[in-house]
């Protein structure tokens, strides 16, 4: 595996809205758990992040589904796409320093990992698109890739920038609040001239 | 000049002056008996004008200060900066605050005599229960004000184009700003211009707190009104969000100051507060900031530049520019001495016909 490379990344990812319906799918992952029956009464996390992952990963196999550069691969226990035979991407949720957890088993640590090829493809750029969680875990506080080599984040950048077309704010100039000072004979002035 | 003696207005001038009655009395000859009945009102027709003119002698004001009806305002209900240090804010200090502050009010009461000032925005007022809490008052005004999401660029400017009055002074060390809200008047901030501008900053949106939200002071109020402070400069929701995938280290949070224009230890405190730091990494980064010397003063390096106000200084601009005010004509309007002028609003004479205001 190539470390990965953040411009080429992004520049596969914006290829036919993939970066869109990526973070459609993980969207639509929380918004299937938070109508759960069950949802307020589950005691674990990871019995969340499980339901998500499952509706994500659904949501996203059926929006790739025309993309005829995206190929899902069905691993043991899991599923990643891998975008024009390159970028590897797998949805996972995150802690706010951008680390997803996994239980230790070899392949996950080798998934941050440059030298190795995972899963019968050479080259690959594996990534994450990660969610992160507010403070009270109501909703999705962010959404985005995450490149690591081993125990080091190399780089992220969020979804919803890449998928929001640029706004500017437009530059206001600030009027002073001086000129909310005023005497009080001018304005009685101006009103006798006007005759009111 | 009216016939009536102000007594209350006597009071006010010797504790701005922290002087004792025994020290007037006897730099206006007078017994320390007869002045103490002065001051207190006794004297049913007041002072004669011979020992009117020793006491403002001696006082080092013009007779006809004293001669002035303006009542006296109590206590600010706002003391945050009072509270947070409140043992080291002596009794002597409160009354020369609490008398510059209501001089300072007197001064405004004439110079919108001929002046009026506008709100461009609106200033509600919320009981903290019904409101939803600090943070959600604070969300509503920064809706209100229709402040975009992330930090607030000029905080002074959005509160001056609410119509309240931001005035710079020259507190004591230990008072970072007091608000004064009386009847016949706009709300006023009166802020220490010797603190650096995260302070400043901060104090604002705290005074700013107690104007929107206390009517009465509660056991609660100063931690309601820094809830409302912090959630107005940077809310909770937006910080964290600014904090995915950052580490938070000193560098770091000297650039999250630059950014949300806040201190490094507000931004630390709420950081913990919002969670993306965990206790002990955070109380790791407090020791740190303790060891350099940080907690009192930040370094310069990370200072920016402090917001200034510009509604009042327009009501001292107007006279001058519009009405043509000379400093002896400011001397008459708020009955001062030049040497009060000066400290009190930068205006001095400069040749023989000019005029600064510098504040």
């Amino acid at each position: 595996m190539a470390k990965p490379v953040e411009s080429f990344v992004k520049a596969t990812l914006a290829k036919n809205g993939r970066s869109a319906k990526l973070l459609a799918a993980v969207e639509y992952g929380w918004a299937r758990w938070t109508v759960h029956p069950d949802h307020l009464k589950f005691r674990r996390g990871a019995t969340r992040a499980s339901l998500v992952w499952e509706a994500s990963i659904e949501k996203a196999v059926e929006l790739f589904a025309g993309d005829s550069g995206v190929h899902v691969v069905e691993h043991f226990d899991t599923v990643s796409f891998i975008f024009d035979g390159i970028v590897l991407v797998r949805i996972k949720k995150a802690d706010t320093k951008l680390y997803s957890s996994n239980y230790p088993t070899l392949l996950a640590e080798m998934f941050h990992v440059a030298a190795p090829d995972l899963f019968g493809f050479d080259g690959e750029q594996r990534v994450e698109v990660v969610y992160i969680l507010n403070q009270y875990q109501t909703e999705i506080a962010w959404a985005g890739v995450v490149a690591r080599d081993g125990g080091k984040v190399l780089w992220n950048f969020e979804l919803a920038e890449e998928t929001k077309p640029m706004a500017l704010r437009p530059a206001r100039a600030k009027k002073s609040t001086a000129a909310l000072a005023k005497l009080k004979d001018v304005a009685a002035g101006k009103k006798k001239q006007s005759g009111e | 000049m009216p016939e009536q003696f102000n007594h209350i207005l006597l009071l006010l001038a010797r504790q701005y002056r922290e002087m004792s009655q025994a020290a007037v009395a006897k730099s206006a000859g007078l017994t320390q008996p007869h002045y103490s009945r002065i001051e207190s009102g006794l004297l049913l027709d007041g002072p004669s004008k011979e020992n009117a003119d020793r006491i403002a002698d001696s006082l080092a004001f013009p007779v006809s200060f004293f001669y002035q009806p303006d009542h006296m305002a109590g206590l600010p209900i706002s003391v945050h900066a009072m509270h947070r240090k409140k043992e080291s804010v002596g009794e002597r200090e409160l009354k020369r605050l609490h008398a510059e502050l209501n001089i300072r009010l007197m001064h405004v009461r004439r110079l919108l005599a001929a002046t009026e000032t506008e709100a461009e925005l609106p200033l509600p007022r919320f009981d903290v229960d019904d409101g939803g809490g600090p943070r959600e008052i604070a969300r509503r005004i920064r809706s209100a004000w229709m402040i975009p999401p992330g930090p607030v660029d000029d905080l002074t400017h959005c509160i001056e184009r609410a119509g309240i009055l931001v005035v710079m002074c020259d507190l004591d060390p230990k008072i970072d700003g007091v608000t004064m809200q009386v009847r016949d008047l706009p709300p006023c901030i009166f802020l220490n211009k010797n603190i650096t501008a995260d302070r400043l900053r901060f104090s604002l949106a705290h005074e700013l707190g107690h104007i929107i939200m206390h009517r009465v002071p509660t056991d609660t109020m100063e931690d309601e009104a820094n809830t409302f402070a912090a959630e107005l400069l940077a809310p909770s929701k937006e910080l964290y969000r600014y904090f995915i995938g950052r580490r938070i280290t000193l560098e770091s949070l000297a650039r999250a100051k630059a950014y949300w224009r806040v201190s490094m230890q507000f931004v630390l405190y709420q950081a913990k507060a919002v969670g993306v730091i965990d206790h002990y990494p955070a109380e790791r980064l407090w020791r740190r900031i303790s060891q350099l010397g940080w907690r009192t003063r930040e370094p310069a390096d990370t200072d920016f530049e402090p917001e200034e106000p510009a509604l009042f200084p327009a009501l001292l601009n107007l006279h001058t520019a519009d009405l043509e005010f000379k400093p002896g004509d400011f001397k008459k309007l708020f009955h001062i001495e030049i040497n009060d002028l000066r400290e009190l609003y930068g205006i001095q004479e400069a040749g023989r016909s000019f005029l600064h205001v510098v504040k």
